[in-house]
């Protein structure tokens, strides 16, 4: 399990992790993507976006170490650590494989702390990109055509609105890749000490539910008493 | 019908109508006032001015009187007695297309003087689009770059500025519309066009030589092998001043276009002159009524005759002719003796047969089952049913009419509803006539019986066409009625009247004919094609592969300067061009190549540039050029002409004429 996570989480960096969608009036039954990869390279409606973008001086974000593929323009705002983003995979990955070597005694406990570490790291990165958006949102160029835009903060996950364009951002691909990599962890963790084989699992998860249940419900009681 | 104060109004409303029609009509047709019948006096003078012309004048007004009585004795308006008009409004016919939905036909009008044609949804009747074809149009830059500048000037004449476009045609593909071009021809300046249905778009315009006053056109059919044109006016062949006063030496041709190549094929010379044209649907015969068999050059020895002809023609039999050399050439077009006398009509399978039919006839249609050829009479109140098999068949080509229907005064053109019905317009009677084709050849000759309603029309109708009659597969529920006037149907706009196109559901026979929407048109539709939306398939944006220029992108704009050249090659997007500013000489001859890199739908541009006479128009993805001489010295900001964005009126660049000489004189400011 933890083998085909770390497998998964190098191959979501071929692909989008985090795209937006946007609908506005004036594209009649059209959606505009915005994809972004794990790295600076945005695909999709770029042109388009960007276009509106330049109404209200948002820009796409300067990644300042990598070239990206598209124009970055001379006020946009820094974010240096998009550069490096490959990187955290890279490392999540190479943990995973490590466990994976791990000797039958050890591995139990070393996946269990590792999947809090990733959980942790993940939880990190969505908060860290949250702070982020904030920050590009707020940072309009004054210059731009447009008044009467404030700043804005776009969710990582979810909808939101400016001027009279709908957004709605969400995982892409890669971001699925990544999600089907934690939940595969996790299951690692649970089912690490079971003797069920992936047939069985469907027997077997009801069982693993119950477990948790009368865990948590005998914890609960223990604490009441 | 429930008789109410409104059934009763509109009863009045119809007898004034039919008066304003049958007054009309004396006006604009009569000519022989000698002719007056002085028997009938009236108390009003509109009423004994009526009476006193013609018979058919004389009946509209006795109908005015029986719709009136009718309506008095509460039994309505149907039968014979037409009588529609907008009372007879009925529910079963759903004709609102609300706000954001989509109409189920495309409706292709023919601009007639204006030129150009027009893009109506049906039913709404809404108008989506004019696709400019023989005029200037700078909104769509047609005209205004060097392709279609080209194309408009191309003429054997010179430059033309307008066009007459009466019958647009639809490519098919086994009968079927396929949507890939629409046909048009110009009566004024003898040109055939083609109209890309992908862009809907004007993407060729032919010369027709040896011929004058372009009217009738069909494809040849199934598969629009040919277009074929009729010419209406007889003129000595070739036209270059021989036989000038010697009309019996004029002739009429009936010209045949390759459509992809739009190259002039061959020619068959006929007796009289070719009116209206339509094709058979197994790719053998095309029919066209020919009238002034007398081949007179005024009203009255045009008419002399009671008879005139359908003209079979037998296409292969045409093209073996051409193949085997049996032609002579005038103006690089081999013309074959399509005339009655001609040798190549001595044999068993003849060019072209000859089939008589009364009198001056105007329009032919063939049934969507490809039986039958119908020819409207004109100035005989009967449509002539031409059995296509039986040409081949009887000795006397006379004996292939199966059926005659009497359908009412002045019949012009008749559509189908592929449920056995025929639809003939009754320009004299201000009708429209519904008739039954199988009970029409059971019927006698000239029998009324095989009509089963009329309708009432605002006013004068010309063609009429029905949903997909031209094709094999007609869907029988609306027809478009191309009137002539409008006269008191729209609130007045000066002297110059809108025509009225009005839309009449034919969907349910047994409610009858209902007038649900009256359409006021601009300078004059004649004919139409209606098809479904499914069959035309028109692209949102250009694919760049479809045009030959090179397609301009952001960072790719250049100017090369050559020996008093100028070539400028940019793009435009919202909301600047690549260059904010380009400089040339007093003098240069400059070309603009743009191209639009918009890939959102519905931006288009422009580079419209002032006092210059030039607008560059771009859809998106689209690149043309114009090309022009910088005679004028100063600034001159080039815009664009589309409200792109909310930045459009910042989406401007400069064009800087440098002068040969420095100005004289002090700034003034």
């Amino acid at each position: 399990m933890a083998l085909l996570s770390g497998v998964l989480m190098i191959v979501s960096l071929a692909f989008p992790v985090w795209r937006i969608i946007l609908t506005a009036p004036q594209y009649a039954g059209r959606k505009l993507y915005v994809r972004l990869y794990a790295y600076p390279r945005i695909t999709g409606d770029v042109r388009e976006v960007s276009g509106l973008n330049k109404y209200v001086g948002f820009h796409f974000p300067d990644p300042v170490y990598l070239e990206p593929n598209y124009e970055v323009a001379e006020t946009a705002y820094a974010l240096p650590e998009w550069s490096i983003g490959p990187m955290f995979f890279v490392v999540l990955a190479i943990g995973a494989f490590a466990i994976s070597l791990s000797s039958d005694a050890t591995i139990a406990r070393r996946l269990k702390l590792y999947f809090a570490g990733v959980i942790a790291a993940f939880v990190g990165l969505l908060a860290w990109a949250q702070v982020r958006l904030y920050q590009v949102g707020h940072h309009l160029d004054e210059s731009a055509p447009m008044a009467g835009v404030e700043g804005f903060t776009p969710p990582v996950l979810g909808g939101y609105q400016i001027a009279n364009i709908s957004g709605n951002a969400w995982l892409d691909v890669g971001g699925y890749l990544l999600a089907v990599a934690v939940i595969l962890l996790g299951t690692g963790v649970v089912f690490r000490d079971s003797e069920a084989t992936i047939r069985e699992l469907p027997e077997e998860l009801p069982r693993v539910f119950k477990k948790g249940r009368d865990r948590i419900v005998n914890r609960i009681a223990t604490r009441s008493t | 019908m429930v008789f109410t104060a409104e059934s009763q109004n509109a009863a009045v409303n119809l007898v004034s109508a039919v008066e304003t029609a049958a007054i009309n009509l004396i006006r604009t047709m009569s000519h022989d006032q000698s002719k007056a019948e002085t028997d009938a006096e009236t108390d009003s003078n509109e009423d004994r001015f009526l009476l006193r012309d013609l018979g058919v004048e004389r009946r509209d007004f006795m109908k005015a009187g029986m719709a009136a009585g009718a309506a008095t004795s509460l039994t309505g308006c149907t039968g014979l007695l037409g009588g529609g008009g907008d009372e007879q409004r009925a529910a079963s016919a759903d004709y609102e297309v609300p706000p954001g939905e989509h109409d189920d036909y495309y409706a292709f009008l023919s601009g007639g003087h204006s030129g150009n044609i027009r893009v109506y949804g049906i039913p709404s009747m809404r108008q989506l689009m004019r696709i400019p074809v023989f005029h200037r149009d700078s909104a769509r830059g047609h005209g205004h770059d060097d392709k279609s500048r080209a194309m408009l000037e191309d003429g054997e004449g010179g430059e033309y500025t307008w066009g007459d476009a009466h019958h647009p045609r639809l490519s098919q593909t086994d009968g079927e519309f396929d949507g890939r071009w629409l046909f048009i021809h110009d009566k004024a300046n003898t040109r055939l066009a083609r109209v890309n249905l992908k862009y809907f778009q004007t993407d060729a315009i032919t010369q027709l030589p040896n011929a004058q006053g372009i009217h009738g056109l069909t494809g040849w059919y199934p598969d629009t092998e040919l277009v074929l044109a009729n010419s209406q006016f007889r003129i000595p062949v070739p036209n270059d001043g021989r036989n000038l006063d010697a009309p019996e030496e004029y002739h009429s041709v009936y010209t045949a276009v390759e459509p992809e190549s739009m190259n002039v094929e061959w020619q068959v010379l006929v007796d009289g002159n070719l009116d209206n044209s339509d094709s058979g649907k197994n790719g053998r015969y095309a029919f066209s009524t020919v009238y002034n068999s007398e081949e007179g050059v005024t009203e009255q020895e045009m008419t002399a005759d009671d008879r005139d002809w359908v003209i079979a023609f037998d296409i292969p039999r045409i093209q073996d002719a051409v193949e085997n050399g049996e032609y002579e050439v005038v103006n690089d077009v081999p013309i074959v003796d399509g005339r009655q006398g001609s040798s190549l009509n001595e044999a068993d399978r003849p060019v072209t047969t000859y089939i008589p039919v009364p009198k001056n006839p105007h329009g032919v249609s063939v049934t969507p089952d490809g039986k039958y050829a119908c020819a409207s009479g004109k100035l005989s109140p009967t449509v002539s049913v031409i059995d296509i098999e039986a040409i081949d068949e009887v000795d006397d080509p006379e004996d292939a009419i199966v059926a005659r229907p009497n359908v009412g005064t002045g019949p012009l053109h008749t559509a189908y509803d592929g449920r056995g019905h025929a639809y003939t317009t009754l320009f004299i009677d201000s009708q429209l006539a519904k008739w039954d084709i199988e009970e029409a050849v059971e019927a006698e000759l000239g029998s009324e019986d095989p009509v089963i309603e009329k309708i009432d029309c605002h006013y004068s109708p010309g063609h009429c066409q029905s949903a997909q009659s031209y094709s094999s597969e007609p869907t029988g529920d609306w027809l478009l009625a191309l009137n002539k006037f409008s006269q008191d149907r729209f609130l007045p706009t000066g002297p110059y009247h809108p025509e009225n196109d009005q839309l009449i559901y034919i969907g349910d026979d047994e409610e009858g004919m209902q007038l649900v929407k009256d359409t006021p048109a601009y300078a004059e539709p004649h004919d139409a094609t209606i098809a479904h939306r499914d069959k035309i398939d028109p692209a949102d944006i250009w694919d760049p592969d479809d045009y030959e220029l090179d397609y301009i992108e952001s960072g790719q704009q250049n100017i090369e300067r050559e020996d008093g050249q100028v070539y400028v090659e940019d793009y435009a997007i919202r909301n600047q061009y690549g260059f904010s500013d380009i400089t040339v000489q007093e003098g240069d001859e400059v070309t603009l190549h743009y191209t639009n890199i918009e890939t959102a739908k519905d931006i288009s541009h422009s580079v419209a540039i002032p006092e210059y006479d030039i607008n560059l128009s771009l859809a998106p993805q689209e690149t043309r050029k114009v090309t022009f001489t910088a005679d004028k010295p100063g600034v001159f900001w080039m815009y664009c002409g589309y409200f792109c964005s909310a930045l459009h009126m910042e989406m401007r660049s400069r064009l800087l004429v440098e002068p040969e000489d420095e100005p004289e004189g002090p700034d003034p400011f």
